[in-house]
């Protein structure tokens, strides 16, 4: 039990505290309540739009092509195409490889066969600097397809009546061409043969028309 | 427990103790608008919790001295606070009561004096002690020992009434030099 003197003493001591109070401000329980409600809808909203953001970005992530997996590709470097240092790749599509052309890298020979003559078209052949063997359609007429084979290409060309270019890498050791099975074109080393026309610059222009035994129709 | 129940509780706890929690925040701290803020703020997040602690009373100060504590680190945002609450309102004196005409306003400005010069534990334990809060939830409101309590307080009453009674005789002193 405390005595008098100190109960006086904390009397006083009570005193001195009251003496320096402030009124409290008018605060209802409501309108506290009402504050945090408020803030709990506020978070849930947040929270909402967060996942929903979230989700919307792992499922465009997911879609082919779309800016967030490029996005993520180029940040992360993931299943970028490795290439060997120094050596080019075996194949490559030209622009547009089924419809235009095509292009590869041989590397001893290469065999170019179109499966069809046609009506009207031709082809021309030249030598190139480049390490790459080109097939393209030149001319916008029904397209040819293009297709890679074990030893070169061949061109589905039945009912066309494009033209075409091959360029042919000039330190190529061998390379034939054929049309409807039919050679119309052969390197070997540095010598060329061709069933058209060759010009000083040992490019060779070449018919796709072809008569019943497999030669250019005369001029 | 139902949102109802609950929310009929916390009625209850408002209003069972949001007076004493401003009143002792007011005296820790000085500082009225401050106080009424944290007083606010204790009591929306006692209500987001969804359910009462196990002790209102210890929970409701340690929050309120957290949030003092945080609030008085981020100076700006306090000055902040102060400007935004129009002055002259709820925030102005009290209107002299007779207890105020026996206690000059110099004696108030001691009273504050002191309190600010107390350490932060300190005061605490004086001021809730005040407001009769019992050894064991001072314990737990503010981290110490319950048996530690009464030896804590003596010493802040004892420090208390020292400092204000040195502060006092020197006023007393200098009022009676200015007077001869």
């Amino acid at each position: 039990m405390r005595d008098s003197s100190q109960q006086s003493s904390d009397e006083e001591l009570s005193a001195l505290f009251r003496s320096i109070d402030h009124p409290a401000p008018a605060l209802r329980a409501d309108r506290v309540m009402a504050l945090s409600r408020a803030r709990r809808v506020r978070r849930s909203t947040f929270l909402a739009a967060a996942s929903l953001v979230l989700a919307a970005t792992v499922a465009s992530a997911a879609v082919p092509g779309s800016p967030v997996r490029t996005f993520i590709h180029r940040a992360f470097a993931l299943g970028a195409p490795r290439v060997r240092a120094g050596a080019p790749p075996r194949t490559q599509a030209a622009d547009d490889a089924v419809a235009r052309g095509i292009a590869f890298v041989p590397e001893h020979g290469a065999r170019v066969t179109f499966a069809s003559a046609q009506p009207m078209g031709s082809l021309r052949v030249r030598l190139t600097s480049g390490a790459s063997l080109r097939v393209t359609q030149t001319s916008a007429d029904r397209d040819a397809e293009f297709a890679l084979t074990p030893d070169g290409v061949s061109v589905s060309n039945a009912g066309s009546t494009a033209s075409y270019e091959i360029l042919i890498p000039a330190t190529i050791a061998e390379a034939r061409i054929h049309i409807a099975g039919k050679p119309v074109y052969s390197k070997t080393g540095a010598e060329l043969s061709c069933d058209g026309t060759l010009d000083p610059e040992r490019s060779c222009l070449i018919s796709m028309q072809r008569t019943e035994s497999g030669t250019a129709p005369p001029r | 427990m139902s949102a109802s129940a609950f929310d009929a509780e916390f009625r209850a706890a408002f209003d069972s103790r949001y007076e004493e929690l401003f009143r002792w925040l007011d005296r820790y701290c000085g500082d009225p608008s401050l106080a009424a803020d944290v007083a606010q703020e204790t009591f929306v997040r006692l209500h987001a919790r969804g359910e009462m602690p196990e002790d209102v009373r210890a929970w409701v100060a340690s929050v309120a001295l957290n949030l003092v504590r945080d609030e008085q680190r981020r100076t700006t945002r306090r000055r902040l606070l102060l400007l935004r609450r129009p002055a002259g309102t709820t925030m102005a004196d009290p209107e002299p009561s007779p207890e105020e005409d026996v206690l000059s306003a110099e004696r108030r400005a001691l009273v504050r004096r002191v309190l600010d010069v107390m350490s932060e534990r300190e005061r605490a334990l004086l001021l809730l002690r005040e407001e009769g809060y019992s050894y064991r939830e001072l314990s737990v409101a503010l981290g110490l020992n319950e048996s530690s309590v009464g030896t804590l307080l003596m010493r802040a009453k004892s420090a208390f009434r020292d400092a204000f009674l040195s502060l006092e005789n020197a006023a007393t002193t200098r009022r009676t030099d200015a007077r001869f």
